[in-house]
């Protein structure tokens, strides 16, 4: 899932403070799971942001919503009502989320509630951790399921460095180095000898680096 | 949050002694939310002293008392809620009305 955490509200009252009337629009999906930003968050942050306005002496009129899905305009169709009838959206959806509602609605102000962190999953109560780089051509079959390019601070498809301590990481040591649970992986499902092969050069461009991505599948197009 | 947004001067939560909570850990919970209801409230710029988490068994009443006391001491020392003229407003009270235990 997209992982997020909600900006601090001093942020939200500087981000918001030119506005009155405020629809915050949360989202169902990601950032509901990671306590982000669900309809408990909106309610939440709603609230906080209704006393930090009245001490601060702005005006806010604040609505709360939270649809299915922001990055999806079969969902966002449900918030079209509450959009129009407000100056502006605080999404707390991930930032597909807040650019999908900006182009869907071209003359209101959208405005990102969240800071989207990564692609992760949730490794015990209340911990989020960074699992996939979107990196777009993946390596995951060579490492054991352990992924190099997101896990290793040093993203080395030829590791390890050498700088681990016992089983964590140098530059990280609150994490377990990814080359430590790459060779325990491998050594356990019986391919260890795939550690025997020197790996190219990585292509990066099906990375960020080749700019915005985009994926076309003309069996789906009209 | 609601009862802070609507002019309350303090929030007491009670919840079951440390480890004696029939639901477990719930209680311990408790806190924790409780703990970051305060700090968004610290971040909007209200006192979160104004939220308080208290815990004690079914038999506490004891120490129950003095816990409530030390609350209102505690916001009577504040005065009344910053959002209180917004209450006042919807009810039409005075903003100096007394804060009552």
């Amino acid at each position: 899932m997209i992982v997020a955490e909600r900006k601090s509200i001093p942020d939200l009252v500087d981000i918001l403070k030119d506005h009155q009337k405020i629809l915050v629009l949360g989202c169902g999906t990601c950032v509901t799971v990671c306590l982000a930003g669900g309809e408990r968050e909106v309610s939440i942050i709603s609230s906080a942001l209704r006393i930090a306005a009245n001490i601060k002496g702005l005006d806010f009129e604040i609505e709360e919503l939270t649809i299915e899905r922001q990055c999806d305009n079969v969902f966002i169709e449900e918030a079209t009502d509450a959009i129009n009838r407000n100056d502006a959206v605080l999404s707390l959806g991930c930032g597909a989320g807040v650019q999908a509602l900006a182009e869907r609605y071209a003359k209101k102000p959208v405005y990102a509630g969240l800071n989207t962190a990564f692609i992760g999953i949730l490794e015990d109560r209340g911990i989020w951790a960074e699992k996939c780089a979107a990196c777009g051509a993946c390596v995951l079959h060579q490492y054991g399921g352990i992924c190099p390019v997101t896990r290793c601070a040093k993203q080395m498809l030829n590791g390890p460095c050498g700088g681990s301590r016992e089983d964590r990481c140098e530059v990280r040591p609150d994490r377990p180095c990814a080359w430590q649970l790459i060779y325990n992986r491998l050594k356990d499902i019986g391919q260890l000898e795939k550690l025997t092969a020197i790996a190219p050069p990585k292509n990066w461009e099906p990375g960020h680096g080749g700019g915005c991505r985009v994926i076309v599948r003309e069996d789906h197009r009209i | 949050m609601r009862a802070f947004e609507n002019g309350a001067d303090g929030v007491l939560v009670a919840g079951c002694e440390e480890g004696s909570c029939h639901f477990g850990e719930g209680n311990l919970m408790a806190k924790r939310r409780v703990n970051y209801a305060r700090q968004i409230l610290s971040e909007a710029g209200f006192e979160k002293e104004r939220l308080r988490m208290v815990n004690l068994g079914a038999a506490d009443a004891g120490i129950f008392v003095p816990m409530v006391k030390d609350m209102i001491e505690t916001v009577r020392a504040l005065g009344p809620s910053p959002m209180r003229p917004l209450r006042c407003q919807k009810a039409e009270l005075s903003p100096k009305q007394e804060i009552q235990p």
